[in-house]
């Protein structure tokens, strides 16, 4: 029982961490920047294609980062879900292998 | 002994599918075109919905198995089975709705799928209230009822979406059109998430049928020393 939980602790953190790291750099793709310099020229005719670029990708970084905040909440809630379901059982087993001690010595 | 290497030998498989599943989603299942990072989030979701109805399923099975053989190792499981599939509806809630935050902008929105959802959850937690707080035979035979009837409220979920029609939520689809990486992102996640359930209910069930034999052998005791005085 307590290896078991041990194993799904670990498990669950490694894949945690080493997902959530590997999702992180993934970056904007260029058509996305392409299309989004056109929705800012769209917008303002008048800005320069530097200050649409800048623009454009300040835009999407920020609207990364905000998708892959909300996965990793996401997933820090399934893996904390589980862990504490896990640590729940352990701890009831914990004591009910405490109160069948406490019988025996009794009886 | 035998039941422990099984959990042992679940919990291994489980960990294992945990992991290939984690590493696929993130590292091969490509990014989605209209959502981009948070579609990531229906992975392990989808795998606990599923896993969640499969849970409320065995309950009302077992309900009903009690309900004619009255063996307490049936109960045993539809509680245990109830309390995992509950705790996996909590996880299908949030994670919905975290990803609703970030493509809806919203935290909630009352259409059928997640009102229905939400109702689903709270009948559940009423059904875990309930066997929490009573004992013995009222507590194996009322719940049994209880998780049988709460399982009307399981195909009203899946198919909310068909009978009242919603703009946001798609519709649950038993055929997808899928990139095959994201195919099988979906099924090693949703395989994860059923044998980790297969798992804790095996754990849960074992601690349930523990506390019986601690009940039964404390009214032992009480008995006995009646007995004596």
């Amino acid at each position: 029982m307590r290896a078991t939980v041990a194993v799904l602790a670990v498990v669950a953190f490694a894949c945690g961490v080493y997902g959530l790291l590997s999702v992180i750099p993934v970056g904007v793709n260029a058509q996305e920047v392409r299309d989004e310099i056109e929705t800012v020229r769209a917008g303002s005719p008048d800005a320069s294609l530097d200050e649409a670029v800048d623009q454009a990708v300040a835009y999407l970084t920020h609207e990364q980062s905000r998708r892959v905040r909300f996965l990793f909440m996401a997933y820090i809630v399934i893996w904390a879900a589980l862990g504490a379901y896990v640590v729940s059982i352990a701890r009831r087993q914990t004591r009910i292998e405490a109160e069948i001690a406490r019988l025996k010595d009794g009886a | 002994m035998v039941r422990s290497r099984i959990n042992g030998v679940l919990g291994l498989v489980t960990a294992l599918l945990v992991m290939v599943g984690a590493t696929f989603v993130f590292v091969v299942a490509p990014i989605e075109v209209e959502m981009r990072e948070i579609q990531k989030v229906f992975y392990f979701h989808v795998g606990a919905a599923w896993s969640m109805f499969v849970a409320f399923t065995v309950t009302a099975a077992y309900g009903i198995v009690y309900l004619i053989r009255r063996n307490p190792r049936a109960d045993a499981i539809a509680g245990a089975s109830a309390s995992v599939g509950w705790v996996y509806a909590a996880i299908v809630l949030l994670t919905g709705m975290l990803w609703a935050r970030s493509a809806w902008n919203t935290w909630w929105n009352w259409e059928p799928r997640l009102t229905s959802m939400l109702v689903l959850w709270l009948m559940y937690a009423g059904y875990l209230l309930f066997r929490s707080t009573t004992r013995g035979d009222a507590r194996r035979t009322y719940s049994s009822v209880f998780g049988i009837v709460a399982f009307v409220m399981v195909p009203i979920v899946y198919y909310s979406i068909r009978i009242w029609g919603s703009v946001l939520h798609p519709a649950t689809k038993t055929k997808w059109n899928l990139d095959n990486r994201m195919y099988y992102g979906m099924l090693l996640g949703t395989l994860a998430m059923s044998a980790a359930y297969v798992l804790l209910t095996r754990l849960r069930a074992d601690v349930d049928i523990a506390e019986q034999e601690v009940d039964a052998l404390r009214q032992e005791q009480m008995f006995g020393e009646d007995a004596e005085g």
